[in-house]
Parts: structure tokens; C-alpha cells; sequence
């Protein structure tokens, strides 16, 4: 039974194909013009039963009623399903059941069998079970040393109503025209949108350990459920005046756009459906659980917007705007009270000079050069619906009646982000329009950031969304493009582009100067003067190769019951940056920074004739990468399977090594985050290469054939040692360059044929 | 033009409806605090379950912090950093076990009850509310009590706060444990005689017994009021209540023979929580999938999740004051056919030490030693402390308010009637054999017990409940050397300290007991030294004694 060697990402991972059809029709006359648009895509993904299909249809028409009446049309529908499992390493691997087939395949033994063998010794085609060759030696919590067969959860796991995501969209809109007269119009968009989501859950009985949920009893499987439906309804009423007095041109445009959406959200799940054949919600399931939000929220913005321009030179634009919302505080810091709201005052401003149209303007070798700065003061409302007002939310007590209890104190002076943005920049094209530069230059200050505030002990609340602390983030980004070669056969035209920020926090809410917050086993720092997303761990010097070496160092630390705990041969020499020989949070500093110094494309298109050869080239360097997935495939904590990188793990006195001993849980912490995770995640990528070649064709019916061909993600040049530098883990700044092993595209080719009608 | 004023109409519609609407933002999920009116009897039931739900998030720490920093327990090699800096009074602001914000979470959602319940809604000519306003005034109390007894000066404020410009700890005066005390004696005492809510079960349990008795809690708050002869007559009233009159019962722990070889217990019934001495317990939830549980077990017990080792014990103090105490045992003398009155000889070889003496402490700590171990990590032997329930926190019990009540009579001026609590029990024929005819004139209703309530038949001095037949035992007196009042009053309140200590070791309370006479007395020594010596007189922590000596350094940090 232990004698196999299976590479189990064979098994969970595939070539995957992909389809992709759609068909555009456009027509019309005098009275009304449509354009309607169909498309169809079907692909596999690399890992199985990760399939993902997508229809969509757009309508979009143009009708004249009368003379000065307009009427524009828009509808559209969308429709994905996607079969999903769950993606990643978890935040805490000890913490419940691992339940990622990608990153099973990874720590799953090689010498077991995806399959089971009969009571004769033959390999069967039934899958195994949950492994058990560790149940003798660690019988507390079966699940942290048993591991679920990933198969199983891929193939049992496999039904419409077991791991199933789906999501339809209707947008429709109806803008009537009016024009009044040669400089005056009005207008009004109607927008109507549903967006419906369901998704559910299946964790499999067979093949996967029973697991605990948060120390209560043990359970075999796990169903959920979530329903989400979101609608917007809007209405924008605007009123356009457009004039020309001579060489100056004004168009003003002015209104309100009222939204009001709606938002629902259930999930549903609980444990121990009976068997993998009724992966179904009902009433006697255990440990079941309900949640879900119901959010409203009204916004209300009146604005007017104006551009002006002089003798297409000179160029300038303005926009004012009031917004109110339903989210802000009543007493937002920075709003105008009308009425018993708070309203958001927000403005921007940019003006333009087409230098190469003044008259002195005789510059040799340059056709165009325009120049712009541009301020504008802006706010967000990613604000949650409820957090400004004091509220109560009710819990289930002693599991059979409800206490109501306090869960918010209303910060009634919430408002949005402000951020007030310069822009400056530069385009010129030159040598005869073949070379083209552009460099844009950034500055920002967003003040008032929302952030979690550690609210008055005398509430008896831990933290309520506030406002506070600031980020400036200042940067450029450049663009050279140039038509190389430009013969009649002959066209070659290479690119680049290079962009560069460096963001810092200028100041944090309260009185703080710093905080942490512990993400996928990293500590990220948030500290004024320091980038956002800063990696902040211990430093590591090597491995103490003998004892009497330990010994003299006399490093140690803390366990829970306050006893001294002292590194051994074989353990990590984690530097003691405060000196007193005890390894704790006070050693800890910065140890990277996500943020890369510049990042780019690269890209080059070469054509023959009728044949085309395009290349795009993705590039970052300089950002720093946590390699979570990589801590636990060379950490030596768990009975994972590991990286051959730990054959040269300490394993006897005196051994020179810079990976440390192997150790069941990890006592001394020698796999804590530190800098043995944190790599330089620069790369060079090429991410696309095409070749096409256009059919010559003359009928009346077909006006072009292009066939091609292409292939993504062919290699990258990096150092990083994991499988992808280029990735991102979250949205939020804070997740920002982690690792932890989710699903990466991987290389793929296609071929197409597009025939245009 | 038709078209034109249509088109009018609809954008000023859309204005008009977005001004009406700004305002009916809602969510079926949240109730905002406008819309929490207590129009509703259902409001103020699932009001008063969520108090008790922030209730059981300090419910471990009522036992926790006045009995680890007292000197009853002593931490094992095993207990967290956090429990030892409790120990040694060096709590810092990181630490689990301090966090003031819990107590006052139950404050405020007390004080937003307080502030919008309407009592004067009737039905029937009932007042809808008035009995869950009661129970909550009386939570109320008792949390600001626990947290001035943790924290020292506290905030004060009995208003909701609801910005967080309220929230500003510099609005609101600070109180100490006095100041606290003689607020809530008065915010409470017209609550005496409101009945409980009766929810009848909940969750299985009696839910009666979630409620806090006002007389009781008034009971304390004039003691720490310093308000003696009003604690007596609240005890006294609490424990004669016409129609709920509660004996102590008869419930002790024995020797079952004359040749001292076996031992009886009827004492570790009365710390389930169904039976009648518990009158008060916070309940936890089962799992921790439901909610907040109670983890004393692990800090008490040998469990699975602490590998079986027991983080805190018996203390050195404990024991030896347990064994220092005489048990006595009436029997009749085979020749003379006389009763005659004996006690274990010194010489008696005990099974265990804890026999000898007092025999509580042996009936309610247990250990044994585990047949095998599966794994090195697990201890092999494993500690059981009977007082220590699952599912529930208990807050208050009959022992308990006897003591007090014996505490209050003798500092009110009838040392005599408090002994006679400790040693016989007090009902009409004890009183009036044991108690001086001044002292009994003088305390007038104070020590009236109905003969049909009270008797010999369901009444025994506390000290019986471990030691024996108490009121045969010639040693346990107020001596007669002891002349002047002031010295005898004294001299009783060392014993009923001594008794507290048998009574109600790991429950939570030595710490706060050991404060009350320290501050009485204006002795913090008397608080310092005995904390100092908890683990036996040869191993005197002076650091520690030092440190007691100043009173601020017995409160936890607040942030």
C-alpha cells in the first residue's frame, strides 16, 4: 500500500481545452440603428472539474421618435456558471480540514495510491480514502494527520447542486433625448439592473477526514449554500448646452443621478448530510448555521461639468458635484448640512496646451505636443450601509431562544475617502509620426481613510469604521513606442511602457503611530512613514550546526506558561535585534515590501504582408513576495509533503546547513515567518505571442478571414521559487504579494479563425 | 410639447422621491438603536438573554481574578503567563484576563434597557416591563460592583452611549467601591419584592436562577458601603423571605465511625446547580459553535484539552488551614451509655493528609492517578474539583450569603449571633441559648427566624458542614480571655474569614473578602501577608507582600 510514487498533480491537474464563439450584427437606417452581440465561451480549466461556461447577449439601439427626439436602448444579459473547489492554503492549516485539491496535491504522501487497493493487493478503480498512516501516532484530531485524497474531493464533489457558482446579470436602460434646440438638449437615463448569484458547497464524506468545527464534536462532511441578488435601480437627468462663439467652444452639462440599490445576501450550510449521494440542506443537519446582510442605500449626486476649449489650443474643463448619501454620518467632518444630511462637495479641474498648433511653434521633427495639469478633489463611498448608526443584532443563547445585544455605536461624523490628486503630462509624437512618447506624472494625498478604530473601553465595543490617517502616493508612468521598420512589406513597431509608484502612510488614525495584522501566517506592518503592505518578521542568520554552538549563544524563548525555552543545534538562528538573548515581537522588523520599483509591458508587432507576429512581454521589478504555499512545502511542521529542498534539512551535530530540523508542530518556531520566506519577485514574462495571418478575400458577402494563432504564458524569467510571481491574492492592500498557492493561469495555447461579415 | 412636460415630470418625480427616501434605509438583519422602542414584550425578553449573553463573556473572570490572586490557590508549572501574572499581580494590559470593555459592554446594553424600557406601559394593570427592568438594574449593579472591585476608580455613567463622542472617558466621574455601592443601594432597594420573569426553562435550565436576588446583592453592596446593620437586615430578609425562606440545610461531609476510617459526603451535591444552595449562576453555552464557554475546567480540572494538567491547585495556606481545624463527632460512650464528645487522634494514619482536619477540601478536590498513558504528553495524574460545574458560572449561593450575613451581624455589634452562625446555626431555640439577651434586644428583628422555617432539623453551624458535630466542640469558642467588644468582634471575624475560606474556596471570592476586611480594618497588610504566604509560611514572597502593601497595586490596570 506504501510503496507507490505518484506525482498527485498529475492527478489533479489536466490540459484543459477552451472554446470561444461570437457573432456581432449591426445595422440600421435613418430611423433607428442597432447593434446586437452574442457570444458563447466554454473552457476546462487546468485543474479538473474546474469548468467554466459563459453566454452573453447585447442589444443596443438608437431610435428617432420625432425630429429632436432621440430614444437609446440598452439591454444586456450575462450568464456564468463555473464549477468551483475551494482554492489556496487557509490562514491557519491546523485550524480545520484542508480541503484545496491544488494544494493537497502538493503535501499528500507520494508513496500512497489516489486509488484504493482490494483485499488481494490490486490496485482498484475506487478512490481511496482519507489517509491513516499517521492514526497510531497522532490519535487526537484525526483531521491534523490525516489528509483528504483530492480526487475524491474533485470526483465526489462533483454535481450541479454540490460545488456549483452561477451568476446572471440583466442590465436595461432607456435614455430619451430631447433636443431643444441647436445648443440645448435634455436628457434622461433610466437604468435598471438585477444581478443574481448562487453558489453552493460540498465537502465530500469519502476520502476526506472527519474534521472538527471550532471544537465542537466531529463531523463527516459540510453543505453550504449562499443566494445573493443585488438591484439598482437609477435615473440621471441632465440638461447639455453646447455653443461655439467664434473660436471658442463651451459645452456645459449639469444634473442629478439618483440610485437607490438593494442588496441580499443568504448563506445557509451545516455538517453531516447522511452521505455524498444527499449533499442537501435540511432541518437535522448539525451545527447548522444561517447568515446574511440586507443592505439599502440611496445616493443622490446634482453635478455640472463643463469643457471650454480655444481654437482647439487652448483647453480647459471643470465638474462640480454634490453628492449625498445614505451611508455618509449625519455629521460627516467634511460635508455641507442641507436638510438633516451631510453632503460630499467634490471638484476637478484640468486644463491643456496643444503646443504644436501655436503658429512660432517650429520645432524640427516633432508633429504634436500637448501639455496638461489637472487637480481634482474626490471622495468614495465604499462605506458599509449601517456603520455610521448604533445597532443591535441578535444571537442565538443557550441553542433555544435569542439575546439582542448592542453590536455597533453609530459614528455619525463617517464619511468618505478624500482624495485630492495632481496630475501633470506630457505627449508628443515625432520623426513623422513613427515615435511616440508620453510621461505622466502623479501625485495623490488621500486623507480620511476608513479604517477600523479601536473604539472607547466605556462601550463596551471593540471597533467601529472611522475616518482617519493618510496615504500619498506619488509616481509616474512613461510610454515609448516606435514604428521601427515601415517599408511597404515590412512593419515592425516595438513598445514599452514602464510605470512607478511609492506609496506611504502619512499618518494613522488615533494616537497610534503602528499596527500589525496577521495574515497567512505573515505580519504585515502599517506604520506612518512606511509603505502600505510592509512585511514586517524576524531576521534569520543560518542554522545553529552544533549544540556547544547554541549554547554559547544562549538564545531562547518564551512558551506560553512563561518558561525559557532555548534554540538547539539544528534550530534557526533568528537574530536578537533587541539584545537580551529572548526572541520575542521585539525582534521583529521589516523584512520586505511588496510594492515593486517599476513594472511594465514590453511589446512588439512584426508584420510581413498579410502575416503578423505580435508579442507581449509583462515585466516587475524590484517587489517582494511571502511565499506562504513555499513555508509549508520546506517548513518541516506537519507530515506534508515537502520540496527535495529539504534533503539538506540539520539532521545530525555539526551539519552546516541553512534549512533547520525537521520538528512536529514546530516548537521552536523555526518555520515562523521570517525572512527565509520573503523573495524578490521580479520577472520578466512573456505573456502573449500571436501569429495571424489575414486571408484575402473579394465577395460581396465576406469581407475578411483572419486566421491565428496563440499561445499564453509561455516562460518567465524570475528567481521567485514559486509558481508564479505574477499573481494577486487580494484587492485589499494588506494581502498585497502573498503567496499562498492559489490556482495560477497556466500556459495555454489557441487557435482561431474570425470572419467578419 | 406633451412630450416635453412628461419628460419634466419624470426628472422632477425622481427628485422628489429621492429627497422622501433618504431616510428609509433599512435592514432586516440589524435593528438600529432608533427602532429598539420596547413597544414589545418579546423586546425585552431577548433585551434581558442579551445582557446574559455579554454576561458570559466575564463570566470566568468572576471566579478567575478574586481566586487566583487570592491565597486559597496556587498556579501549577502548567498555567499560562497570563494566569501567573495574575497570581503575582503584575497583570498588564495585554493580558486575557483583563478587559475592562467586557464588563462595561454589559453596562451599556444594561443602561440603553434602563434608559428606554418603559415601566409605565400596563396590561391588565400590570406593568409590562417592570420585572425584567428589575432583574436588569440588579445586572447592572452587580457588574459595576465587579468591575470597581477589579479596576478600583471606575468611570461612572448610567446612560447609554451612543457616539462616540460619549465614549470619552474624561466625561464621567470616577468611583470607587464605596462610591459605587451607596449609588446602586439606593437605585435598587425599591426593587426588593418585584418578582423574577419567569421564562421557566431555558436551555434546560432553571432560568430563575439567572437572575441576581436584590436583597442579596443589596446585602453586599452594604457591606463594601461599610453600611453593617443594613447588609444584616437585607441577608436576614433575603434568607426569611415569608413563603421562600431558605435553611442551609443539613448537607455536610463526615466521618461515618468512631475509628475515623470512612468518609461521607452529602457536601458535593450542593454545587449542582439544580439543587437549592445555588441561588445564582451565569449559563454557558455547551459549545463553543454557540457561543461563549466556560473554561475554568481547564484551568481547574485535568482535561484533554490541557493534556490533563491542571493549572491551578490547592494552595499550601489552604491546606494547612484545613488541617489545622478540629473535627468533633458525638457518640455514645459503650459503658456509660453517656454521649461523649471525640476527635481524630493525632496519632490517626489518614488515607490522604487532606483528611485531617476539615474535611471539605478532601471531598472537593480529587486526584488520581491515571492507569496508562497513551502519549509522554498527557499527566498521568489528574485533578477533579467538584465546585467546578459545566455549563454555568455560579455567582451566588446559600453558604455564601450565610457568611456574609454573619460577616455583617458582627461588625453591626452581635458578634455572639454571627459565631452562632458559624458554630450552631440560628433558628428561635438557638438564638435565644446562644445568643446574649443584649445582643439579641439590641439587633430586634435582625435575628428573628420562624420556628416553622427554622429549625434543628434543617440548620447546622456552617463549620459542621466539614467539621464535625460543631457545637460540641469546646475549642471552637470566642474565648473568654476576649473582653473588650472591639477585640471580640475582631476575633469572630478572623474565624468567619477562616470559615469563608473551608466554605468557598475556588469560587471566586477570597480575593475580594481578603480587601473587605483589609480595608475595614485599614490593615492592607492583613490583605498583603496572608496573599504573600499563600504557598506556606517558609516560602514568604516578600516582592509580593511589598507590592500589596500599597493598595492600588491590587487592581488590574486599566487601560
Amino acid at each position: 500500500m506504501y510503496h507507490n510514487n505518484t506525482d498527485w498533480t498529475d492527478h489533479v491537474y489536466d490540459e484543459a481545452f477552451t472554446q470561444n464563439y461570437s457573432m456581432n450584427v449591426q445595422g440600421g437606417d435613418d430611423v433607428a440603428n442597432y447593434n446586437l452581440s452574442v457570444g458563447y465561451a466554454s473552457s476546462d480549466a487546468t485543474q479538473k472539474y474546474n469548468e467554466f461556461s459563459r453566454f452573453n447577449l447585447r442589444l443596443n439601439s438608437d431610435i428617432t421618435v420625432l425630429r429632436n427626439l432621440t430614444v437609446r436602448f440598452d439591454a444586456s444579459y450575462s450568464d456564468v456558471n463555473r464549477n468551483m473547489r475551494d482554492d489556496g492554503i487557509k490562514n491557519n492549516v491546523m485550524d480545520g480540514i484542508i480541503s484545496s485539491p491544488g494544494f493537497l496535491s502538493l503535501i499528500k504522501s507520494p508513496f500512497l495510491s489516489p486509488y484504493a487497493y482490494d483485499t488481494n493487493g490490486h490496485l482498484s478503480h475506487y478512490l481511496a480514502d482519507a489517509d491513516d498512516f499517521l492514526s497510531d501516532v497522532l490519535p487526537a484530531r484525526s483531521y491534523r494527520a490525516s489528509l483528504a485524497n483530492p480526487l475524491a474531493i474533485l470526483e465526489y464533489g462533483e454535481a450541479d447542486n454540490k460545488n456549483d457558482f452561477g451568476n446572471r446579470v440583466v442590465n436595461l436602460a432607456v435614455t430619451p433625448k430631447l433636443i431643444l434646440n441647436r445648443n440645448w438638449s435634455i436628457s434622461e437615463h433610466f437604468g435598471f439592473s438585477i444581478d443574481n448569484t448562487d453558489e453552493n458547497y460540498y465537502l465530500p464524506t469519502d476520502g476526506v477526514p472527519t474534521f472538527d468545527v471550532e471544537r465542537t464534536g466531529t463531523v463527516e462532511n459540510k453543505v453550504a449554500s449562499l443566494a445573493a441578488r443585488q438591484i439598482s435601480i437609477s435615473s440621471n437627468t441632465y440638461a447639455n448646452f453646447n455653443k461655439r462663439f467664434g473660436a471658442n467652444r463651451v459645452n456645459v452639462l449639469g444634473g442629478l443621478l439618483y440610485s437607490h440599490n438593494s442588496y441580499n445576501l443568504n448563506t445557509q450550510g451545516g455538517y453531516n448530510t447522511g452521505n455524498d449521494k444527499t449533499p442537501n440542506m435540511n432541518a437535522d443537519l448539525e451545527y447548522p448555521y444561517t447568515n446574511g446582510t440586507e443592505d439599502k442605500d440611496i445616493d443622490m449626486i446634482y453635478y455640472l461639468q463643463g469643457d471650454y476649449n480655444f481654437s482647439e489650443k487652448y483647453f480647459a474643463s471643470a465638474s462640480l458635484s454634490l453628492n449625498g448619501s445614505s451611508r455618509f454620518g449625519v455629521d460627516a467632518k467634511d460635508g455641507m448640512k442641507i436638510g438633516n444630511y451631510a453632503w460630499g462637495f467634490f471638484y476637478s479641474a484640468e486644463a491643456a496646451w496643444l503646443m504644436s498648433s501655436e503658429k512660432w511653434f517650429n520645432v524640427k521633427g516633432i508633429d504634436y505636443l500637448k501639455l496638461n495639469v489637472g487637480f481634482d478633489h474626490v471622495g468614495n463611498d465604499d462605506i458599509d450601509s449601517k456603520s455610521s448608526r448604533t445597532y443591535f443584532v441578535s444571537h442565538r443563547l443557550l441553542d433555544s431562544t435569542t439575546g439582542k445585544v448592542m453590536e455597533n455605536i453609530g459614528n455619525t461624523s463617517l464619511q468618505w475617502e478624500t482624495t485630492n490628486r495632481f496630475t501633470a503630462g506630457i505627449n508628443l509624437s515625432a520623426l513623422h509620426n513613427r515615435l511616440f512618447l508620453g510621461f505622466n506624472f502623479f501625485t495623490s494625498k488621500t486623507s480620511n481613510l476608513l479604517s477600523l478604530n479601536t473604539l472607547s473601553y466605556l462601550t463596551g465595543l471593540y471597533t467601529n469604521w472611522s475616518n482617519g490617517g493618510s496615504l500619498k502616493n506619488t509616481g509616474f508612468d512613461a510610454s515609448l513606442r516606435g514604428r521601427i521598420i515601415n517599408t511597404g512589406d515590412w512593419k515592425w513597431e516595438l513598445g514599452a511602457t514602464m510605470g512607478h509608484y511609492k506609496n506611504k502612510i502619512t499618518s494613522l488614525p488615533g494616537n497610534r503611530n503602528s499596527f500589525t495584522t496577521d495574515l497567512y501566517g505573515a505580519t504585515i506592518l502599517t506604520k506612518e512613514g512606511l509603505a502600505a503592505g510592509t512585511f514586517y518578521g524576524y531576521k534569520t542568520n543560518g542554522v545553529f550546526a552544533t549544540t556547544s554552538e547554541a549554547e554559547a549563544a544562549g538564545i531562547y524563548q518564551l512558551t506560553k506558561t512563561g518558561q525559557q525555552q532555548y534554540f538547539g543545534a539544528g534550530d534557526m538562528k533568528f537574530v536578537d535585534l533587541y539584545g537580551d538573548k529572548c526572541i520575542s515581537e521585539a525582534d521583529m522588523t521589516v523584512i520586505g515590501d511588496p510594492n515593486p520599483d517599476f513594472y511594465g509591458n514590453i511589446t512588439s508587432s512584426l508584420s510581413y504582408k498579410r502575416l503578423r507576429l505580435d508579442l507581449v512581454f509583462n515585466y516587475s521589478v524590484g517587489g517582494d513576495i511571502y511565499n506562504y504555499q513555499r513555508s509549508l512545502l520546506e517548513g518541516g511542521s506537519y507530515f506534508y509533503n515537502q520540496t527535495t529542498a529539504m534533503l539538506h534539512r540539520w539532521q545530525y551535530e555539526g551539519q552546516q546547513t541553512d534549512i533547520p530540523r525537521a520538528s512536529y508542530l514546530d516548537t521552536m518556531g523555526n518555520s515562523r515567518f521570517s525572512d527565509r520566506w520573503i523573495e524578490d519577485g521580479s520577472y520578466l514574462k512573456l505573456k502573449n505571442v500571436t501569429l495571424s495571418y489575414n486571408i484575402p478575400v473579394r465577395s460581396t458577402y465576406l469581407q475578411a478571414i483572419t486566421l491565428w494563432g496563440s499561445a499564453n504564458n509561455l516562460f518567465t524569467i524570475t528567481k521567485y521559487l514559486g509558481s508564479d510571481p505574477e499573481f494577486s491574492m487580494t484587492n485589499s492592500v494588506l494581502g498585497m504579494g502573498i503567496d499562498r498557492g492559489l490556482h495560477a493561469p497556466g500556459r495555454s495555447f489557441s487557435l482561431g479563425v474570425k470572419i467578419n461579415l | 410639447m406633451k412630450i416635453r412636460s412628461f419628460i419634466y415630470a419624470l426628472s422632477l418625480m425622481a427628485t422628489m422621491s429621492a429627497v422622501i427616501s433618504c431616510t428609509e434605509t433599512d435592514s432586516s438583519l440589524v435593528e438600529f438603536e432608533e427602532e429598539n422602542n420596547f413597544d414589545l414584550p418579546s423586546d425585552t425578553v431577548y433585551s434581558v438573554m442579551g445582557i446574559i449573553k455579554k454576561m458570559q463573556v466575564i463570566a470566568d473572570r468572576t471566579v478567575l481574578l478574586g481566586e487566583i490572586r487570592g491565597d486559597l490557590t496556587t498556579l501549577t508549572d502548567h498555567a499560562t503567563t497570563d494566569l501567573r501574572q495574575l497570581a503575582n499581580f503584575e497583570a498588564t494590559a495585554e493580558n486575557v484576563y483583563n478587559n475592562a470593555r467586557d464588563y462595561y459592554a454589559v453596562i451599556q446594553n444594561c443602561n440603553f434597557y434602563i434608559a428606554r424600557a418603559d415601566t409605565s406601559i400596563k396590561k391588565r394593570n400590570q406593568s409590562v416591563f417592570l420585572k425584567e427592568y428589575a432583574v436588569v438594574k440588579s445586572y447592572r449593579a452587580w457588574t459595576y460592583m465587579q468591575l470597581a472591585l477589579n479596576y478600583g476608580k471606575v468611570p461612572f455613567f448610567t446612560q447609554p452611549l451612543l457616539t462616540e463622542k460619549e465614549a470619552d472617558v474624561n466625561l464621567y466621574p470616577k468611583y470607587d467601591i464605596k462610591q459605587i455601592a451607596d449609588f446602586f443601594i439606593n437605585d435598587i432597594k425599591d426593587y426588593v419584592d418585584t418578582d423574577y420573569p419567569s421564562y421557566s426553562s431555558v436551555g434546560g435550565m432553571n432560568s430563575t436562577r439567572f437572575f441576581i436576588p436584590v436583597r442579596a446583592l443589596l446585602g453586599d453592596l452594604c457591606l463594601w458601603a461599610g453600611r453593617y446593620q443594613e447588609a444584616a437586615q437585607y441577608y436576614h430578609d433575603y434568607l426569611t423571605t415569608t413563603g421562600n425562606a431558605r435553611p442551609i440545610g443539613v448537607n455536610a461531609v463526615t466521618w461515618d465511625d468512631k475509628q475515623f476510617s470512612h468518609v461521607t459526603s452529602s457536601y458535593n451535591t450542593l454545587f449542582n446547580r439544580t439543587n437549592a444552595e445555588t441561588l445564582t449562576f451565569i449559563p454557558m453555552e455547551e459549545e463553543e459553535y454557540d457561543g461563549t464557554i466556560s473554561y475554568l475546567d481547564d484551568v481547574f480540572n485535568s482535561t484533554e484539552d490541557n493534556n490533563y494538567y491542571n493549572q491551578a491547585t490547592r494552595s499550601q495556606a489552604l491546606t494547612d488551614l484545613s488541617s489545622a481545624q478540629r473535627y468533633t463527632m458525638i457518640i455514645t460512650d459503650v459503658n456509660t451509655q453517656l454521649p461523649d464528645t471525640i476527635s481524630p487522634p493525632d496519632s490517626l494514619a489518614y488515607e490522604t493528609q487532606l483528611q485531617k482536619g476539615d474535611l471539605r477540601l478532601y471531598t472537593v478536590i480529587t486526584t488520581r492517578s491515571a492507569a496508562s498513558s497513551t502519549t509522554m504528553d498527557y499527566s498521568t495524574i489528574r485533578q477533579t474539583i467538584s465546585k467546578v460545574t459545566d455549563n454555568s458560572v455560579t455567582i451566588y449561593r446559600l453558604g455564601q450569603i450565610y457568611l456574609r450575613y454573619a460577616e455583617a451581624l458582627n461588625r453591626a455589634g452581635y458578634p455572639n449571633a454571627a459565631f452562632a452562625v458559624l458554630k450552631y446555626g440560628l433558628y428561635p431555640s438557638t438564638v435565644q441559648q446562644y445568643v446574649p439577651e443584649e445582643e439579641r434586644t439590641a439587633a430586634g428583628d435582625l435575628l428573628t427566624f420562624s420556628q416553622y422555617q427554622f429549625s434543628r432539623d434543617n440548620t447546622i453551624g456552617i463549620h459542621s458542614r466539614g467539621c464535625g458535630t460543631a457545637n460540641a466542640d469546646t475549642t471552637f469558642v470566642i474565648p473568654s480571655t476576649l473582653t473588650e467588644k472591639a477585640d471580640i468582634i475582631e476575633y469572630v471575624e478572623d474565624r468567619i474569614m477562616d470559615e469563608m475560606a473551608l466554605e468557598e474556596c475556588f469560587e471566586g471570592q477570597r480575593l475580594y473578602e481578603l480587601m473587605r476586611v483589609a480595608l475595614r480594618r485599614s490593615d492592607n497588610a492583613y490583605l498583603a501577608r496572608r496573599i504573600a504566604s499563600r504557598d506556606g509560611a517558609s516560602n514568604f514572597k516578600d516582592e509580593l507582600y511589598q507590592r500589596l502593601l500599597t493598595e492600588s497595586n491590587w487592581y488590574l490596570p486599566l487601560e
